[in-house]
């Protein structure tokens, strides 16, 4: 993690990347803006940033780490949850030995 | 403002429909695989490696002509884990730049998942057949791994190329956006074939990494078959 927010302390950006460099030499605006532009005010941490306030590098380095957190959390239980019952699969084989045991 | 995926209202509804079928197919296919093959104790480390990934796509990296160009990892966390789980892992990715960051459109999703998943897989084809091609046993019964380093860089290298094609495509195809394929093939793979330059300098760095302090978190070759 501390090589991770190492990594943050670098400049964010230093110009438009890939697919936006395409749009923009294709359409002569900076930011494409298509015509059902959807209102996008629900997001908690819009655009990289808060949503109140300058971006700083701190900011933005505050804003990867807390983005990491929640990537690394969401995935371990998200991998958690899809192989849930493959987990609980001994479980079961014990209980039903348990039960044959008591049968006899 | 950082745009670094597709958003809302850049593809028509025609094109999303299919992106988001093929998403859910694969999908389902790469959870069945993940549940057949994926150890448990891989499970942290695979954890740390998306929040990794996801650091890494946040950091644009300059390339020439004022552009930028920022890491997608597909093919890093393909070979360190399996495809399928790095096809979980950059979905997961995907879903939290979309709905945390405002990265891409929540429509649009189904196609940023597809090309950066679905579309990159021709790229890790390429570095399993270079990785099991090169890999030689030797004599005494060692498996010398040659083409390791070699593979993650041309792999991910191709891995991009192949992703922007389609993506340009895809942009091509659409009437929400009024240039033709003819130019937007062009400069997707342009722009991208130089970006793929700093995804293989990464890919290949940290593969190389692992390879030498942490030899055990790189599958062996042997035993990892293509579709996994």
């Amino acid at each position: 993690m501390i090589i991770l927010a190492a990594f943050l302390w670098m400049p964010m950006l230093s110009g438009p990347d890939g697919l936006e460099r395409v749009l923009f030499n294709l359409t002569g605006n900076e930011e494409y803006e298509p015509e059902n532009n959807v209102n996008y005010n629900g997001a908690p941490l819009p655009d990289y940033g808060f949503p109140i306030g300058e971006n700083t590098y701190i900011q933005s380095w505050l804003v990867g780490l807390i983005g990491g957190i929640i990537t690394a959390v969401f995935m371990f239980i998200l991998f958690k949850i899809v192989k849930l019952q493959k987990l609980s699969k001994p479980a079961v084989s014990i209980a039903n030995e348990a039960e044959t045991e008591s049968n006899l | 403002m950082i745009i670094t995926h597709i958003g809302d209202g850049l593809l028509n509804l025609w094109i999303l429909i299919p992106l988001w079928i093929g998403v859910f197919a694969y999908g389902a296919f790469c959870l069945v695989k993940i549940r057949r093959n994926m150890k448990d104790e891989q499970l942290p480390i695979a954890s740390v490696l998306t929040a990794v990934v996801f650091a890494f796509q946040m950091l644009n990296f300059p390339i020439a002509a004022g552009t930028s160009g920022h890491f997608l990892g597909f093919v890093l966390l393909a070979i360190l884990i399996s495809p399928s789980a790095a096809f979980l892992m950059i979905t997961a990715v995907l879903t939290i730049q979309a709905f945390i960051f405002l990265d891409g459109g929540v429509l649009a999703l189904g196609a940023n998942i597809f090309n950066m998943t679905m579309a990159v897989l021709p790229g890790y084809f390429l570095y399993w057949v270079i990785r099991k091609r090169m890999g030689k046993t030797t004599v005494d019964g060692k498996f010398q791994d040659k083409g390791l380093l070699i593979g993650a860089f041309v792999g991910s290298y191709m891995s991009l190329i192949s992703a922007s094609f389609i993506c340009g495509i895809e942009i091509g195809l659409s009437t929400l956006f009024p240039p033709p394929m003819a130019l937007t093939i062009p400069l997707m793979v342009g722009y991208h074939a130089l970006i793929a330059i700093g995804e293989a300098m990464i890919t290949t760095f940290v593969v190389a990494f692992f390879h030498k302090w942490a030899p055990e978190y790189i599958p062996d070759i042997r035993e990892v078959p293509v579709w996994s």
